[in-house]
């Protein structure tokens, strides 16, 4: 299962997370052994910004219950049970915004690329997880302790938990009224 | 006897029959579905115009699903009459199907004006798979189309045929496009990228007439009297629901109204998706609002109550997300403010982005967002909040 706690209190707008998560997936991604020369480093998949004085870590919590897998009309989100991720498939997003406008958190972005020549391709990108590390590098490298990431290997039980929570969570919301309908 | 029916193989369908198999992995479920198809995601189906996705990514599952799963799905039949004391339903092929718990959840249609019906095939809605294909396969042969009607669809529509190398042409009968959706200012901007990709938008105009001869359809007429030269009209009015088999026992010129449980007011009867009319939390009304997120929830509220739980529908939230040409809209609950005391609003604007607040009662109800729009998500969850849900996610 992946935890992820984020605490703004502590951040003091370094951004390290945000430069760590770029070097982890362009590491990643160098399947060349280092020959592979690179443009620019990727786009990083947190951010953190100020925001009417406010600091805010636009980071990916890998819900239980998402809302932007409930919201993707194209199936491109995708929940792993095992390793406790929400996961976008790239092959199927069609960049609709839709996740976009759920994810209460603001950790989703998209990457779009438009001209006039209207060669579209959007995609939606957000923190994959990290799986190849056994601690993601932001959390890592976040030197006040504002994004504290943890790995906890529960076995079936917690597996199981995430299962029913998931679906039990997506039918009910805590507060809400009753009402009826008025004839 | 079968335990479950469900009528309609949409979205809020495909999410009911998922919430039943989870709780109830015996009971026997039985689909109808009026379309010859597995379920597929209608929004897609603009997106496959354009050529973003392909025909076989449209579908949400496969028919192995319904196989495994022992689901059985009866395709190409539309109900015609329900049977509340009998607890039964006809269809109209003749055959009678009785149910412990029905599912409604039959979407909706295009609205096509009266005079407008005309018998051509030139003359459509979107609605279908079929809608798509025939409008991909016209726009690919170069076509002129013209689109009446510019809301959301519209303009997805619009910005796809683009997309395909067709340049279609808007009427609208409003002084903007996304009058329902965008307040002015954002419409104004969100117009402007339209247009600036060579497409002719007509506003507050409508399509008088419609001329059609033995050919096939040649042109429109415009309420103000010029001639627009065309072989498809595609009508991206909206749509209504497809509720007219439960006239008898539900009768109403709306949707099918729904309790939090999504129940109707008959026994034992529930409705989910574009068909149904359930409280919306920003304009806290009763309404129709035919999204993709609301159909999904609201199929599994019913599915999950149709095995014996009580799960509540928290209410709709009307939102809208859609990209022009690389321009990424979104609007959320109430975005035209009435001028009244209690009302305000926060608006900024710079150049490439456009931020409107709108608060009722010092409570954010309302927003609209072009250019910039991450924050979207952080805004829906504030009026949420503001309208009393806390929604649990981890």
């Amino acid at each position: 299962m992946l935890s992820i706690k984020v605490d703004t209190v502590k951040c003091d707008g370094c951004s390290l997370c945000q430069l760590a998560c770029s070097f982890a997936h362009m590491v990643l991604n160098t399947k060349t052994g280092g020959q592979q020369k690179f443009p620019e480093l990727p786009d990083p998949l947190l951010w953190v910004k100020v925001c009417e004085g406010e600091i805010q870590i636009d980071i990916c919590r890998h819900c239980e219950n998402p809302p932007c897998a409930d919201a993707c009309v194209a199936g491109a989100f995708k929940v792993d049970m095992e390793r406790g991720i929400v996961e976008i498939d790239q092959q199927k997003c069609v960049g609709c915004w839709s996740c976009v406008m759920e994810c209460p958190f603001g950790a989703i972005r998209i990457c779009s690329h438009s001209d006039k020549e209207c060669t579209l391709q959007s995609r939606a990108f957000k923190c994959d997880g990290c799986s190849m590390w056994d601690k993601p590098l932001c959390a890592s490298f976040c030197p006040t302790g504002a994004v504290q990431i943890a790995r906890n290997n529960n076995g079936a039980a917690a597996i199981q938990r995430r299962q029913r929570a998931t679906l039990l969570q997506k039918g009910l919301s805590l507060g809400a009224a009753r009402y009826v309908t008025e004839r | 006897m079968p335990r479950y029916l469900i009528i309609g193989n949409g979205t809020a369908g495909f999410s009911a029959i998922q919430a039943i198999l989870e709780y109830d992995s015996d009971g026997e479920i039985t689909v109808i579905s009026l379309e010859h198809h597995l379920p597929y995601s209608r929004v897609l189906l603009t997106h496959y115009i354009g050529g973003h996705v392909s025909k076989d990514n449209l579908y949400m599952t496969g028919e192995s699903f319904f196989k495994q799963k022992k689901v059985n799905l009866l395709l190409g039949a539309a109900a015609v009459n329900v049977d509340p004391e009998q607890k039964r339903v006809e269809l109209d092929n003749g055959r009678v199907l009785s149910y412990e718990k029905l599912l409604v959840a039959t979407g909706g249609k295009p609205v096509i004006p009266q005079h407008l019906q005309k018998e051509s095939p030139d003359i459509m809605g979107l609605r279908t798979i079929e809608d798509a294909s025939y409008i991909r396969q016209k726009s690919l042969s170069g076509a002129k189309i013209v689109i009446v009607g510019g809301g959301s669809l519209g303009v997805e529509l619009t910005c796809a045929l683009r997309e395909g190398g067709n340049f279609p042409e808007m009427v609208v009968s409003s002084s903007h496009v996304l009058s329902r959706v965008a307040d002015d200012e954002a419409a104004a901007v969100i117009q402007e990228q339209i247009q600036s990709y060579g497409i002719k938008i007509w506003t507050g105009e409508d399509v008088t007439e419609v001329v059609h001869t033995s050919k096939g359809v040649e042109g429109v007429v415009l309420s103000g009297g010029q001639e627009i030269s065309c072989q498809v009209v595609v009508i991206c009015k909206g749509v209504q629901p497809n509720r007219e088999f439960l006239d008898r026992v539900l009768p109403t010129i709306r949707g099918i109204k729904v309790d939090s449980n999504m129940r109707t007011d008959i026994p034992d009867v529930y409705a989910a998706g574009d068909v149904v009319e359930a409280y919306e939390l920003s304009r806290q009304e009763f309404c129709v609002s035919a999204i993709w997120p609301h159909a999904i929830a609201q199929g599994r509220v019913a599915g999950m109550n149709m095995t014996g739980q009580d799960v509540i529908y928290e209410g709709s939230l009307s939102r809208n997300a859609l990209e022009i040409f690389g321009l990424p809209v979104i609007s959320m609950g109430i975005t035209r403010v009435p001028a009244k005391r209690d009302w305000d609003l926060d608006v900024n604007q710079d150049k490439s982005s456009y931020c409107k607040l709108v608060y009722r009662d010092a409570k954010l109800v309302g927003a609209v967002l072009v250019g910039k729009v991450e924050k979207a998500g952080k805004l829906q969850a504030a009026i949420r909040k503001a309208a009393g849900i806390e929604t649990v996610l981890n």
